[in-house]
């Protein structure tokens, strides 16, 4: 118990100098809880929104034959104990509407209350086959009010008109794979012919108990169905979602690990100082009878109350944090899920990692000499690592690096991201050894240029490297952050810049609206023409044809089109025209003709329009393959215009402005065409917009993630300059007694901290360059594109500038500390 | 519990029955001690062949310039720094070439220690500081005990405080309280008053000395302070690693003489 008591008299009597470490763990347990309570409380959200449609239910029937739902239904009513048994239908169905078309997801709203498990907001529920209920944001998305017109496709391709009575309220909305949702009744299903429910559900008769009834639902109807309470059925309709749930947890806790690691490089140079600091009180219970294991034990006791009550604390933050989260993305329709047993896991690894990170330096306390008590202490006597224990390290470190460069090496030329990453790993592990060797040199070299700062230059110089262990320690931390977050904007904005190349590869087109062969309406044209972001807007013109081939059959396509590209299309399409410019007129057909065997390259075929025929050569190229004009065949305008005058424009390719929004136009010209299911709007715009919308999202997220371990990291900066300043009082004091002026000595200190954050994000930069075109490639060679490796330069700068600005102001306070000690008091014999 | 008094712990006596190389009487013996720095030409000879007892019940100081080894010659007495050819014995027990461990528990159960400056772990009160050595022992002292300790040395108010809180006399106080706690076969005091002003300096020299008259403690002092030497039973003066003399019941002056004498011998 003394070890105990020792350890709380340690950190009562100067809490200052642990806030550091305290900050650390707290941060980083506290990520890593608000991940576990994020993800379950996402996940209980997903539980609930997926029982939500039978949570009026006792039992879920779940078809296994095929029988219609009806009739199932009338089945199960027969088994004695059910009170009725209702289809609850659900299937996405194809609507056409003014202003709108698309597909809704169609949803059985049951006669009986009980089970409606959607809110009215307006109107009214359903009274007949021809009225449906719209979810509310289907309402104002798809244009649908109280009193919209709208036609049903059914099964069979003929359509139903129905009527919007009402709108609902669907918080509460089961995943409908993003279609809205609109209700109807079961005369709506049996109206267009639905006769296939998902699922049944089923009320008891009052007084009898759910778990009965499935069983006598079971053992009735046995081949035909499975049965499970609402209960169960949740459970197993969440399993099936894990999956997901598991990777996002999966990926959170990764990122947390991050910063728990860097927590950890902070707590391991924190207890180097604390320990180097009470050398003579070590040295004087050493002379006093406690025996090195004793000390030991009382080192590991006080990292262990300090690890138990910051991780706690971090636990409790984490928790909050994880729940604001939550409420905040909509998440927590299901309530707050905090999951225990994880939770109590990670508080143990925050202690754990205490610890550890107090153990080595708990060791090399042992090697404190009792004399050191008879000595006036100066921490240029520090202990430094045994010289055997240093040839260790450099050893196990390069041998490291060569063996996990040499992995990343063969994962990027061997196309496997499995042999890269861990490679990578490794690699990396051993590059932090290796810390300790080249980061102090490289302190001594730059700082060599701050002496041109006069005084306080020098002496920050000086004063950065006297250390060097401790000072490579905290620079590694923030070496491990910017590393990280550089490495993946460099992986992000190399693969990013490879997609842009491959989709400007795939579309010779940035921008096309294309149909079926049928002429464009003339909104959709000039709207083209009018939409901002887009420039040298080319209408192709095309005209309805038929096609001959060789043998004299008829082509394979009834109702072809032939489309003419016009001369000065080079303007707006990339290449593929080639062809096109043979000296016999050449015609590009589809790629499915030529690779269904119908037609092949070089044969000629006959293709008539408005009465006349030509013979053409049949080729393929890109403006076919990549659909640009629907399905037409594509020649010259000037051959289509020779075989006639009445063509209509049938496309419109267009290319991107300089600088224009990819996604905006994008969402803009698929409004145009959103009335016409006939046309779509393809190119490499489109493409690209929603790829790299995905890319931002999960880049800007990912490094927001990672920023928590660089403010770690900041933090183990503003520790080691504030307990350098700590052991520094009579040096600090000295100074001032000389004549240093007080603004001078804050500035050496922001020159210490400007120099450890300096060398920590450049080393960090280049380091998460490297590894992020090693990053870049290997994913990239597994996909078997071609990869464009780029720098953004302007992210760069910017994670540069902000963690040497942030690594200066943590010398802030410190400075603040110096500067106000008295010379004379500080000089006084201890 | 084992309860710790003041009375000396008597272990098993010397076969030798030498005084001057630590008979059965001896508290504290060494036999040809040489201790050497370093190695080579720069190699220095702190300690050059001493040979020393100091008897149970009595009151040394050891006296010299700043160079003669004093100091040297306390660590390896006292077990904190093994020496490079000769023997050490503490109450008749050899420990030269004890282990570290051996020697820690050496000091925890058998020595006291009190040094000049920095004696208190700063984050312990009074009394902690003082119960230190039975602590990690891991026994316990009567509170009779610490009370009786206490009051003789006049902090029994000031126990509950941190160092930090007491003036320098008081902190010497509780550092001989804690030497003493365990009832020690020596007690090595290095230049004790070297920080108080004279009267405090004095009165704790007094005190010393009444434990050994009165108690049978063996206390055993570095100084280079004629007039503390003189609270002594004996003197024992070095120069240049070797004793260069010895007085019994020394008065200041007399060691003035003898101290400058030596100085002019080795100018």
């Amino acid at each position: 118990m003394r070890s105990v008591t020792a350890a709380w008299s340690q950190i009562s009597s100067k809490p200052s100098r642990i806030v550091a470490t305290v900050v650390a763990i707290v941060i980083g347990v506290g990520f890593a809880c608000a991940a576990l309570v994020f993800t379950s409380t996402f996940q209980a959200n997903l539980a609930a929104r997926i029982s939500a449609p039978y949570s009026g239910t006792d039992v879920v029937v779940t078809p296994q034959t095929d029988l219609s739902a009806d009739g199932l239904a009338r089945k199960i009513n027969a088994v004695p104990g059910v009170a009725t048994a209702v289809p609850l239908y659900q299937t996405g169905v194809r609507y056409t509407a003014e202003g709108s078309h698309g597909y809704l997801s169609l949803t059985a709203v049951p006669a009986e209350k009980q089970l409606r498990w959607a809110g009215l907001v307006h109107g009214s529920w359903p009274t007949g086959a021809a009225q449906v209920v719209v979810a509310q944001d289907a309402a104002t998305a798809a244009n649908l009010p109280i009193g919209a017109h709208l036609r049903l496709t059914d099964a069979d391709g003929g359509e139903l008109p129905v009527r919007v009575s009402g709108i609902a309220d669907v918080s509460a909305s089961p995943l409908s794979g993003g279609q809205p949702i609109a209700f109807a009744p079961a005369a709506t299903f049996e109206a267009l012919h639905i006769t296939w429910a998902p699922t049944i559900g089923v009320l008891a008769d009052p007084g009898i108990d759910p778990d009965q009834l499935r069983t006598a639902i079971t053992r009735g109807l046995p081949d035909e169905l499975i049965a499970r309470t609402t209960a169960e059925q949740a459970q197993v309709d969440v399993a099936g979602l894990t999956g997901q749930t598991t990777a996002l947890t999966t990926v959170l806790l990764g990122f947390a690990g991050i910063a728990l690691l860097v927590a950890g490089i902070v707590i391991a140079n924190t207890f180097t100082i604390l320990l180097t600091q009470r050398r003579r009180q070590i040295a004087l219970l050493r002379c006093v009878g406690a025996t090195g294991v004793q000390v030991r034990r009382e080192v590991i006791a006080e990292a262990l109350v300090l690890g138990g009550f910051s991780s706690i604390l971090g636990a409790a933050v984490g928790i909050g944090v994880g729940a604001l989260a939550a409420a905040v993305t909509g998440l927590d329709y299901g309530g707050l899920s905090v999951p225990v047993l994880p939770l109590l896991v990670t508080v143990l690894i925050g202690v754990g990692l205490t610890v550890g990170a107090a153990l080595l330096p708990a060791r090399r306390a042992l090697r404190v000499p009792p004399l050191a008590a008879l000595r006036p202490v100066t921490e240029l006597s520090a202990p430094t690592a045994a010289r055997r224990g240093g040839r260790v390290r450099v050893i196990v470190g390069v041998a490291l690096v060569l063996v996990g460069g040499l992995m990343v090496a063969a994962g990027v030329l061997g196309r496997s991201v499995l042999i890269a990453m861990p490679g990578g790993a490794l690699s990396a592990i051993g590059v932090l050894l290796l810390t300790r060797s080249f980061l102090p040199p490289l302190l001594r070299l730059v700082g060599g240029i701050g002496r041109a700062a006069g005084v306080p230059g020098r002496l920050a110089a000086v004063n950065a490297v006297r250390n060097p262990g401790r000072a490579a320690a905290t620079s590694a931390a923030l070496v491990v952050g910017v590393g990280l977050i550089v490495m993946l904007q460099v992986a992000a904005a190399s693969i990013g810049a490879s997609i842009d190349k491959a989709t400007a590869d795939r579309y010779p087109v940035d921008v096309s609206i294309a149909g079926t062969g049928s002429a464009l309406p003339a909104e959709v044209v000039s709207g083209a023409h009018a939409t901002p972001g887009i420039s040298g807007v080319i209408d192709v013109p095309g005209a309805p044809a038929t096609v001959t081939l060789a043998d004299g059959a008829t082509g394979p396509d009834d109702h072809a089109t032939l489309v003419g590209v016009p001369a000065n299309a080079a303007t707006v399409v990339r290449g593929g025209l080639d062809a096109l410019e043979a000296a016999d007129p050449t015609v590009l057909v589809p790629a499915w003709w030529v690779g269904s065997g119908a037609v092949s390259l070089g044969e000629v075929i006959s293709i008539t329009v408005d009465g006349h025929t030509q013979r053409f050569t049949v080729a393929v190229g890109r403006l076919t393959e990549a659909g640009v004009a629907g399905d037409a065949l594509v020649t010259t305008a000037a051959a289509l215009h020779a075989l006639t005058d009445h063509t209509s424009t049938v496309a419109l390719w267009a290319s991107l402005a300089d600088g224009a929004d990819a996604a905006r136009v994008s969402s803009a010209l698929n409004t145009l065409v959103a009335g016409d299911p006939n046309l779509y709007v393809t190119g490499s715009a489109s493409d690209r917009a929603s790829l790299q919308s995905v890319l931002n999202t999960v880049t800007t997220v990912a490094t927001g993630l990672l920023a928590v371990a660089v403010v770690i990291a900041i933090v183990g900066i503003g520790n080691t300059i504030g307990l350098s300043v700590a052991e520094r009082t009579r040096e600090s004091a000295l100074l001032r007694a000389l004549g240093l002026r007080r603004g001078q000595l804050r500035l050496t200190l922001a020159l210490e901290a400007l120099l450890l954050a300096l060398i920590g994000a450049a080393v960090g930069v280049v380091l998460g360059l490297i590894y992020g075109w090693a990053g870049a490639a290997a994913t990239f060679r597994e996909i078997g594109r071609t990869l464009v490796l780029t720098v953004p330069w302007g992210v760069v700068a910017l994670v540069l500038v902000v963690a040497v600005a942030a690594g200066v102001l943590a010398s802030v306070l410190p400075a603040r500390r110096a500067v106000r000690a008295a010379p004379v008091q500080a000089l006084a014999q201890e | 519990m084992q309860h710790a008094t003041f009375a000396q712990t008597r272990s098993a006596p010397d076969s030798s029955g030498h005084t001057d190389t630590g008979g059965p009487g001896a508290a504290s013996a060494a036999t040809n001690l040489v201790k050497v720095y370093g190695s080579g030409p720069t190699a220095v000879r702190a300690v050059d062949g001493i040979s020393v007892a100091f008897p149970r019940g009595t009151f040394t100081a050891i006296m010299g310039a700043s160079g003669s080894g004093k100091s040297t010659l306390m660590h390896c007495l006292a077990g904190l720094d093994a020496p490079t050819a000769g023997r050490i014995l503490v109450g008749g027990t050899d420990i030269t070439g004890l282990s570290d461990r051996d020697l820690t528990l050496l000091r925890r159960d058998r020595i006291g220690f009190v040094f000049q400056s920095f004696n208190l772990l700063p984050t312990l009160t009074a009394r902690q500081n003082i119960l230190l050595p039975l602590d990690l022992a891991g026994r316990s002292a009567s509170p009779e005990t610490l009370a009786t300790l206490a009051k003789s040395l006049r902090i029994t108010e000031r126990l509950d405080h941190r160092p930090s809180e007491l003036s320098g006399g008081e902190q010497q106080r509780v550092a001989v309280a804690r030497a003493l706690i365990g009832g020690p076969e020596v007690i090595f005091a290095d230049e004790p008053t070297g920080m108080l002003d004279s009267k405090t300096g004095h009165a704790l020299l007094a005190y010393l000395r009444t434990c050994v008259r009165e108690l049978g403690q063996t206390v055993v002092m570095v100084t280079h302070d004629p007039i503390a030497a003189s609270y002594a039973d004996r003197a024992v003066l070095l120069a240049d690693g070797r004793i260069a003399g010895e007085i019994a019941e020394p008065t200041p002056e007399d060691l003035l003489a003898t101290m400058s004498r030596l100085q002019d011998a080795s100018a």
